[in-house]
C-alpha cells in the first residue's frame, strides 16, 4: 500500500525527515519497503500485515505515526458521523440479507459539474499510481485512500426508480463492469441492484452502464460494510481483485462509512459544485464495544520485562485505546472501533511491546528440563550420508513431485500414487513413489555437462496410499555412471561404474550402520536387476537402467547404475551393542588358491566351499584376484582365493596346515571342476 | 675385505666429502646395489652357521652409522636431509587420494543450525510431509476464510478428506508445532527441518518445493526475551559474532507479538547493497510468542505455559551464506556446484 509524506502531515505533525520516518515505521511493524521522491512529495511503499486493515489509509498510517511520535492525530472531522434523516429527496434501501450487508448508506447530490480533476487531485491520486477519471470518480478514490473505507459513485439518473437492493445475483446473470469485461454472475456473490437490473459488484466493483462520467449531473453515493467472507469469495471465483475488495475482505472501521461518507460529499460540493442533498441508512453498523482486560503481571509474563503503569497507559491512549478504570487488578481497555483484530490481553501486550520496542527488551537463554530423546531417524539419516559421502558419493536434492511420464518403466500401481490438484505444471503432477526417475535426470543433466564420472546419492522420502493409508517414507538412491580415473604410484586406470560399486556402496553403509544379521543376499530378478535381503528383509533392489528408458532421459552411449533402499527397514536392523572381540594372540599363515573355474560358477560358492572344507583352521576366505581373457578358454575364468589359517590357542604348524589345505583343494576340483594354475 | 677396514675407509671419506655429487657418490660406494655393505651381506651365507649371526649384526650396525654420518654430513653441506632419498619425486604432482564426495551445501546448512539449536537442549524431530487442513492452518491458528491464508498458498492433494479435513502438502513446518504439543506435555524444546512445497512459480529466487526448520520452547515462565535471547546465539553462531540483529514487529497467525528477525547485511556489513536491496539488512526468519489459541487447540493451557516458536528458510540462509544467487541451483545438483561445498 502506497501513502505520500505530506499526505500524512494533513493529519499528524511530523518533524522528522521522510526516511527517518519509514524506519521508526518499519521498526514498529509497517515494513516500508521503499521511499520514493516524487515531485516534492515522498511515496511510501508499506508491506501492511493481514490482520491490519485499519492500516490501509493514510489515516490508519497517521495514527500509528501519532502513537510514536507522542502527537495526537487531526481527525477531528472523522469522529463520529451521524447519517441526517428526514429529507424529501431519500432513497430507499432494501437488504436482503443483513448478514451479507449489516449497513449501508446511499446519499444524492445534485446537482454535480462532473470533469476533469484539480490539478492537486489529480497529482495526488497518480503519485498512488491511480490514473484519474474525473473529479467525482477521483474523490471516492481519494477517500478511499485517504480513510480506508471505499465508496462508491452511481450515476442516479441511470438507476431505475429510487431503491437499492442489496442482494445476491441470480444464477447466470451477467453485468458489465467498469473495466468493460463482462462477468457471470452466480448466487454466492453479493450485487447492488436497483428496481429492474444489477449495477454493482458490491465490494468489488461497479457496473459500466451506471458509472460517473463527465455527462452525469445527479450522483448516488454508496457506504456499506459487506460481509468480509462473502466479497473474498466471490471476487476469488470472479477472479477480480480491487482496492475495495481488500479492504472489504480485511474488515472496514464500523465508524468508517458515515465518516467517509460525509467527507467525499463535502469534496464533491467544493470540487463539483454538487447540492448536500441528503442521505439514507439501512442497518446497524455494529461498533465494538468490548472492554479488554490487561494486567502488568500478563505483560511481564509474555514478554520477560516489567513496562511501567505510566508507560502503558501512555501507549494504550496513543493508539486510540481508552482506559476505563481498574476491576479486580485488571485494567479495563476499551477498544477503539477501527481495531477489529483486538480481542483479547495477548492483543494488548503485542501492541505495547511493538510501541515499547522489541530492542528495549532484554535477551535471556531459557532452560528446558531436557528429555531423553530416543535415536532418531534423523540420527541414522545423518550418520547413513556421513557413509556414503565418506564413500566418494555426491548428495543431491531432488523435487518430491514429478510427471507421471517419467515413471513409466519405474513404478507400477497408478491407483497408489497420490496426485496433486492444483500442480502449476506437468513437472508437479504426482508425489513420487520411487527416487530413481528424478536421480537419472540429475545423471543426464550432468552428463550434458560433459561430467565423465556421476555418482550421486539422495535420501528423501517417497509417497504412495496403500488403500487408504498415506505411506510416506524415507529412502535412498544411488545413481552411477560412467568412469572415474583411479591414479597409483606407476599411473591410472579408468575405473568403470557397475554393479559392484552399488553392491560395495550398499554393503559398506549397512556394515558400517551396525546392521545385524547382515547375510546380504542379492537375488537377480531377470538380466537387469537384483533385489537385495539383508537376512529375510527386503530391503531394496539394484539396477541397470535399459535402453528405452536411458533414451527417454537422453542419455546416450552410457550405463546408468542405480539402487533404492528402503531406510525403514534398514534403520529397523540396526543393532546398537557393538561387541569387541579379542585381537589373535597367534600369527596367522596364507594360502593363497589359483583356479580356473566354469565362468558362470559364483565367487561366493567357492569362499564358502573353502571356509566349510577349512573348518576352524581357516578365519577368512577372499578372493584377491580375478581375470578373463587369454589364456584362459572362453567359459572360464581365473580366481585366486587367499585364505587365512590361523587358531586361537596356538601357532599352526607346517604339518597341520598342508593336510587341511590339501583337502580343500581336492573338493573343489570334486566340487566345481577347478583346475590349478 | 673386513668390517673393520670398511669402517675405517668410512671415516676418512666422510671426512673429505665437500659436496652433495661427492656424497652421492659415497652412498652408492657403500650402500649402492654392489657397494661394499651388500658385498658384506653376500658372504654371509659363506660363513660357519655359529658366526652368521653376530656378523650380520655388525654389518646392520655398520649400515646404520653409515646411513647417519651421511645425513649429518649432508644437513652440514646445508641441503635438507631426506633430499637424496627423494630425488626423482615431483611432489608438485596431485596427490594421491580416496575422491570423497559431499554433503548437499542443505544438509550442510540444516546440520549446522540443527547443531547451534542442539546446544541449547533442543531436540531434532519430523513430520510428514503430506498433512492434514487441520495441522497446517486450523490448528495453527489460520482461520480457513481469511486473507492471512494467502501467504500460504497451498498444493493440495488427491487423497479422500479425513477426520482433520483435506490432504495437503505442508507449506511450513510449523505443522510440526501442532503435532510435537499434541504428543507430549511441556517443557518441550524442539528443532523441526524439512520439506515444504507452494505453488510458486520457479525463478531464481522461488521454488514450490524449499526446506524450513522450525522451533518451539514451551515451559512455565518462557518469554520473549528468551525468544531473543535463543535467537541471537543462533544467529552470532551461524554468521558471526560481529553481526548486528534487529527484531521487527510482524503478523503471524500463529505468534503473538510476532516478529520477522533482520540481520546486518553480510555482504556490506550495514552500509547499503545489492544483496540486502540497500537496506543494510537481511531478512532471516520469522518468530514470535506461542499464541494462546495455539495452546488451546493442542491441549496445553495458555494460562500456565508460555512458549515461543520460530521459523525460517534454509535455502535463503543457505544463500546468503555461501552467495548462491539462484535457488534453482540447489535442486539442479550439477556437480560442479555440489564439489564446491
Amino acid at each position: 500500500m502506497k501513502v505520500t509524506y505530506n499526505w500524512l502531515k494533513e493529519f499528524v505533525d511530523i518533524k522528522m525527515p521522510a526516511q527517518e520516518l519509514a524506519d521508526r515505521l518499519t521498526m514498529s511493524g509497517l515494513e516500508v519497503k521503499s521511499v520514493e521522491e516524487k515531485a516534492g512529495d515522498f511515496v511510501f511503499e508499506i508491506e501492511i500485515t493481514s490482520n491490519r486493515p485499519d492500516w490501509l489509509s493514510v489515516i490508519g498510517v497517521a495514527r500509528e505515526v501519532a502513537a510514536l511520535t507522542g502527537k495526537k492525530t487531526k481527525t477531528g472531522q472523522m469522529k463520529s458521523v451521524k447519517i441526517e434523516t428526514g429529507c424529501a429527496d431519500k432513497f430507499g434501501i432494501e437488504i436482503e440479507d443483513r448478514n451479507d450487508c449489516p449497513f449501508y448508506t446511499a446519499r444524492v447530490i445534485r446537482n454535480v459539474k462532473a470533469g476533469p480533476s484539480p490539478e492537486w487531485l489529480r497529482a495526488r491520486l497518480e503519485s498512488l499510481g491511480v490514473r484519474s477519471v474525473n473529479n467525482v470518480v477521483d474523490i471516492t478514490n481519494y477517500v478511499l485512500f485517504e480513510t480506508g473505507e471505499p465508496l462508491h459513485a452511481f450515476d442516479l439518473d441511470k438507476l431505475s426508480g429510487r431503491e437499492i437492493v442489496v442482494r445476491r445475483a441470480s444464477k447466470g446473470e451477467k453485468l458489465v463492469t467498469i473495466d468493460g469485461q463482462e462477468r457471470e454472475l452466480s448466487p454466492d456473490i453479493l450485487v447492488i441492484a436497483d428496481k429492474k437490473k444489477t449495477v454493482a459488484i458490491a465490494g468489488v466493483m461497479g457496473g459500466k452502464d451506471t458509472e460517473v462520467t463527465e455527462n452525469t449531473r445527479n450522483v448516488l453515493l454508496e457506504a456499506a460494510i459487506f460481509e468480509p467472507v462473502l466479497i473474498r469469495r466471490g471476487r476469488q471465483k470472479l477472479g477480480m481483485t480491487s482496492d475495495a475488495a481488500y479492504r472489504f475482505e480485511r474488515g472496514i472501521d464500523p465508524a468508517g462509512p458515515a465518516a467517509a461518507s460525509l467527507r467525499a460529499a463535502k469534496l464533491i460540493g467544493e470540487l463539483c459544485a454538487g447540492d448536500l442533498s441528503c442521505a439514507a441508512s439501512s442497518g446497524v453498523s455494529r461498533m465494538n464495544v468490548a472492554k479488554v482486560c490487561l494486567t502488568a503481571a500478563g505483560i511481564k509474563r509474555s514478554l520477560g520485562v516489567e513496562i511501567p503503569q505510566a508507560r502503558v497507559n501512555n501507549i494504550l491512549a496513543g493508539l486510540g485505546f481508552e482506559i476505563k478504570g481498574k476491576k479486580k487488578g485488571c485494567l479495563q481497555v476499551k477498544v477503539p472501533s477501527w481495531r477489529l483484530d483486538v480481542k483479547e490481553e495477548v492483543d494488548l501486550i503485542e501492541e505495547i511491546s511493538r510501541i515499547y520496542g522489541f530492542e528495549n527488551i532484554p535477551s535471556t537463554l531459557a532452560k528446558v528440563g531436557l528429555k531423553n530423546q530416543e535415536t532418531a531417524a534423523q540420527d541414522h539419516i545423518s550418520q547413513s550420508k556421513d557413509i556414503l559421502s565418506g564413500l566418494g558419493l555426491n548428495e543431491v536434492v531432488t523435487y518430491s513431485l514429478i510427471d507421471r511420464k517419467s515413471l513409466d518403466g519405474f513404478w507400477e500401481g497408478d491407483d497408489s500414487l497420490i496426485a496433486v490438484c492444483n500442480p502449476l505444471s506437468i513437472e508437479q503432477e504426482v508425489m513420487r513413489p520411487v527416487l530413481m526417475p528424478s536421480l537419472v535426470r540429475c545423471v543426464s543433466h550432468n552428463l550434458k555437462q560433459k561430467q565423465e564420472y556421476v555418482n550421486i546419492f539422495e535420501i528423501a522420502r517417497v509417497y504412495r496410499l496403500d488403500g487408504k493409508r498415506i505411506q510416506e517414507e524415507y529412502r535412498l538412491g544411488i545413481c552411477l555412471c560412467g568412469s572415474k580415473l583411479v591414479w597409483f604410484d606407476k599411473g591410472r586406470v579408468q575405473d568403470e561404474a557397475g554393479f559392484l560399486h552399488l553392491k560395495g556402496a550398499v554393503e559398506t553403509l549397512l556394515k558400517r550402520l551396525n546392521v545385524l544379521g547382515q547375510d546380504l543376499r542379492f537375488i537377480a530378478r531377470g538380466a537387469y536387476a537384483f533385489r537385495v535381503f539383508a537376512g529375510d528383509v527386503d530391503i531394496g533392489s539394484l539396477c541397470r537402467l535399459d535402453r528405452k528408458r536411458l533414451d527417454r532421459m537422453e542419455i546416450k552411449n552410457k550405463e546408468v547404475f542405480g539402487a533404492e533402499i528402503d531406510l525403514p527397514k534398514v534403520f529397523s536392523l540396526i543393532s546398537p551393542a557393538k561387541k569387541f572381540s579379542a585381537l589373535p594372540k597367534f600369527p596367522f599363515a596364507v594360502r593363497d588358491i589359483s583356479m580356473i573355474l566354469a565362468e558362470a560358477l559364483p565367487a561366493e560358492k567357492i569362499i564358502k566351499a573353502i571356509l566349510a572344507q577349512g573348518r576352524d583352521l581357516i578365519k577368512e576366505a577372499e578372493v584377491v584376484d580375478r581375470y578373463k581373457g587369454k589364456p584362459i578358454d572362453p567359459g572360464y575364468k581365473g580366481l585366486t582365493i587367499s585364505c587365512r589359517y590361523a587358531s586361537d590357542d596356538r601357532t599352526l604348524t607346517e604339518a597341520e596346515i598342508a593336510p587341511v589345505h590339501e583337502a580343500v583343494i581336492s573338493r573343489l576340483k570334486e566340487e566345481f571342476g577347478a583346475r590349478l594354475r | 675385505m673386513d668390517i673393520d677396514s670398511v669402517k675405517t675407509a668410512l671415516e676418512q671419506d666422510i671426512g673429505s666429502a665437500g659436496s652433495a655429487e661427492a656424497l652421492e657418490e659415497l652412498r652408492l660406494k657403500y650402500l649402492g646395489r654392489k657397494g661394499l655393505i651388500p658385498q658384506l651381506t653376500s658372504t654371509i651365507p659363506g660363513l660357519p652357521v655359529q658366526e652368521r649371526g653376530s656378523f650380520g649384526k655388525q654389518v646392520n650396525e655398520l649400515k646404520n652409522r653409515i646411513m647417519a654420518l651421511l645425513e649429518e654430513k649432508q644437513i652440514s653441506l646445508g641441503q635438507p636431509a631426506g633430499q637424496a632419498q627423494t630425488s626423482g619425486v615431483d611432489i608438485s604432482l596431485p596427490g594421491i587420494c580416496q575422491g570423497l564426495g559431499r554433503r548437499h551445501p542443505l544438509t550442510l546448512i540444516v546440520t549446522e543450525i540443527c547443531d547451534m539449536f542442539k546446544k541449547m537442549g533442543f531436540a531434532v524431530v519430523e513430520g510428514p510431509e503430506i498433512e492434514s487442513e487441520y495441522n497446517n492452518f486450523t490448528g495453527l491458528n489460520i482461520p480457513m476464510e481469511h486473507p492471512s491464508r494467502e501467504a500460504f498458498d497451498t498444493f493440495y492433494l488427491s487423497v479422500p478428506a479425513g477426520s482433520e479435513g483435506k490432504y495437503l502438502l505442508r507449506s511450513q513446518t510449523s505443522t510440526v508445532q501442532v503435532r510435537a504439543m499434541k504428543g507430549s506435555k511441556p517443557p518441550l524444546a524442539i528443532i523441526a527441518p524439512g520439506r515444504v512445497f507452494r505453488p510458486d512459480a520457479v525463478d531464481a529466487s522461488h521454488s514450490f518445493m524449499f526446506n524450513q526448520i522450525e522451533g518451539l520452547m514451551v515451559d512455565e515462565g518462557i518469554t520473549f526475551a528468551d525468544l531473543k535471547g535463543a535467537l541471537e546465539f543462533f544467529a552470532k553462531g551461524i554468521f558471526g559474532q560481529g553481526i548486528k540483529m534487529r527484531f521487527r514487529p510482524h503478523f503471524f497467525p500463529f505468534t503473538e507479538p510476532s516478529a520477522e528477525v533482520d540481520i546486518s547485511c553480510i555482504i556490506c556489513k550495514g552500509k547499503g547493497c545489492s544483496v540486502c536491496g540497500r537496506k543494510g539488512w537481511l531478512e532471516i526468519l520469522g518468530s514470535g510468542m506461542v499464541h494462546p489459541n495455539v495452546f488451546k487447540n493442542v491441549g496445553y493451557d495458555p494460562d500456565k505455559y508460555t512458549g515461543f516458536a520460530f521459523g525460517m528458510g534454509v535455502e535463503r540462509i543457505a544463500m546468503l551464506k555461501y552467495g548462491i544467487n539462484d535457488i534453482r541451483l540447489f535442486f539442479e545438483n550439477d556437480l560442479r556446484f555440489l564439489k564446491q561445498f
